[in-house]
């Protein structure tokens, strides 16, 4: 049985290469990282300790790998999201099937990164805080978790509750029922899913491909070779947006028009289709907000009539803090307008569905 | 674009544009763009040729307006090619290219094939290790063949759309 180290006290197997490690190991050691960085809701945080306990930790990984097989997709890591879900998964299904993959394909310390953030912002949802009561029968009442977390009364409420609204941009910020835009369209063509899967790798190796980029510098370009390589993703997920977006049909797409003026002035894709457009900014990560990207989202706010889309395509999922920090850097009304995608599907899904609408 | 290749790049735009359009003369220099040109047709009538660079790639495109301003239209919505209309503007591209992704001139075509390789890669499950853009030195010379490329473009479709605009409105051929 294996011990979680904040749990216990007793130590992981660091003698034993981490791609040995069993599936139980490798959850405990990403379950580990999570505690250990204190970003959780206290209650999700304590579910999420009992769940790791020894006595549940066979369990639980016994109980991810059922539900994950229950939806057998060859080979693991193929399957997207929508396919889960358009095959009548439930979201907790979809988080288990997400982690069998994310924890199963673990080989070494950054995958064990990797793997610890989806589970971390996973569990800031409430179908993640169902699959943990699952495990553990841990069945807490609602009405308990609701935190501020900030000064605007922006409240998490880790039981749901409050009412949902369409903008994905809420979703995170509001953990309840999640929305599943890419299964509401069973019919997406096959680029778009295998874009999904590309996308998923991309966010899963980014840290990876830096980290060799940089091992393998000569030392003439070592001082350059971050930023070049960073530049390169950037584009690199640019380019397979571009790719998703460029399977609707009868939309006419320009790359990085005028918007604005000054610094922002230029945003990514806009999109239009009759007298519709919708415009589109990609970034991989909103970790860091440069006033570039702020200026990018409000012109483009200014310029989207009634019927416009504004979306902010971003590779790897905002984190809470991130939305938070990207609402308050935005003039009022900005962020609201917003429909925040993370994914290859929800992208294609949504622009489809903005560009049909106002036709009608 | 790298900004070596933005300034040779308006340089041969602005050599070319003398020799071949003498009367567009050069209104704005942006930091979005390469340069804008236009021409007075009339007291309210403007006619605009514009290059424009993308941020994070060595490629660019070409913009028509007209407007009855003397400033590059951009923030005019319209695309339609209604010559009662005060002001127009689109990508040249667009004047051939109707629907889907616009044509583009791409001066290190060796990024876009790195980033086709690296989506290869992926699917394969590897990770792709990029490779550098190719010097300064060797994309300065791709640009005199692609600025005269563009600008043929332009006497095939561009010219055309300007000088219907000018019979539209009773001044006759202009270009």
């Amino acid at each position: 049985m294996v011990e979680l180290a904040k749990v216990t006290g007793a130590k992981l197997p660091h003698d034993n290469p981490i791609r040995n490690w069993t599936f139980e190991q490798k959850l405990a050691a990403v379950a580990d990282r999570i505690l250990k960085s204190g970003k959780l809701a206290p209650e999700i945080a304590r579910q999420l300790e009992a769940a790791v306990q020894p006595e549940n930790l066979a369990r639980m990984g016994a109980m991810i790998a059922l539900l994950a097989a229950a939806h057998a997709f060859p080979p693991a890591g193929l399957a997207a999201d929508a396919t889960l879900l358009a095959f009548g998964g439930t979201e907790s299904e979809l988080i288990a099937h997400r982690l069998y993959l994310e924890v199963s394909s673990v080989q070494d310390e950054l995958d064990l990164n990797s793997a610890a953030r989806v589970l971390e912002e996973e569990l800031a949802s409430n179908a993640a805080g169902k699959l943990i009561q699952r495990f553990t029968g841990v069945k807490k009442a609602r009405e308990n978790h609701a935190v501020t977390i900030d000064r605007k009364q922006i409240r998490v409420n880790a039981g749901g509750g409050m009412p949902q609204k369409q903008n994905p941009a809420h979703l995170p910020l509001v953990p309840g029922k999640k929305k599943r835009p890419a299964a509401a369209n069973p019919a997406l063509p096959k680029a778009v899913k295998r874009n999904q899967a590309e996308h998923r790798r991309m966010v899963k190796n980014q840290q990876k491909q830096l980290k060799d980029a940089i091992d393998n510098a000569s030392a003439e370009s070592k001082p350059t070779i971050k930023g070049q390589t960073l530049r390169k993703q950037g584009a690199d997920y640019q380019n397979l947006s571009d790719m998703t977006l460029n399977q609707i049909h009868g939309k006419k797409m320009n790359c990085n028009q005028r918007i604005g003026k000054g610094v922002g002035s230029v945003i990514d894709n806009v999109l239009t289709r009759g007298s519709t457009s919708v415009y589109v900014e990609t970034k991989f990560s909103i970790r860091k907000l440069p006033q570039r990207t702020i200026n990018q989202l409000t012109n483009a706010h200014r310029k989207a009539k009634s019927g416009d889309t504004v979306i902010l395509n971003v590779a790897r999922k905002p984190t809470h803090k991130e939305l938070i920090a990207l609402r308050n850097a935005l003039p009022a009304g900005v962020f609201e307008r917003i429909k925040i995608v993370s994914s290859q599907t929800e992208l294609f899904t949504l622009v489809k569905t903005a560009l049909k609408e106002k036709k009608k | 674009m790298r900004s070596a290749i933005k300034k040779q790049l308006f340089k041969t735009f602005r050599q070319e544009l003398d020799q071949q359009y003498p009367s567009f003369v050069l209104t704005e220099v942006e930091a979005d763009c390469v340069g804008v040109w236009s021409r007075r047709l009339a007291p309210q009538l403007y006619i605009f040729f514009k290059v424009m660079q993308f941020p994070n790639e060595d490629t660019f495109v070409a913009e028509l307006a007209w407007s009855d301003q003397s400033l590059f239209p951009w923030d005019c919505d319209n695309r339609d090619l209604n010559f009662d209309l005060p002001a127009w503007w689109d990508r040249m591209g667009r004047l051939w290219k109707k629907g889907g992704m616009e044509p583009v001139w791409e001066l290190a075509p060796e990024d876009r094939l790195d980033l086709e390789a690296a989506s290869r890669a992926r699917r394969r499950n590897e990770i792709h290790q990029y490779s550098e853009s190719p010097s300064v030195e060797t994309v300065v010379p791709r640009i005199q063949p692609c600025v005269e490329k563009c600008l043929k473009k332009f006497q095939k479709y561009g010219v055309p759309v300007f000088n219907k605009l000018a019979n539209h409105r009773g001044l006759g051929d202009v270009l």
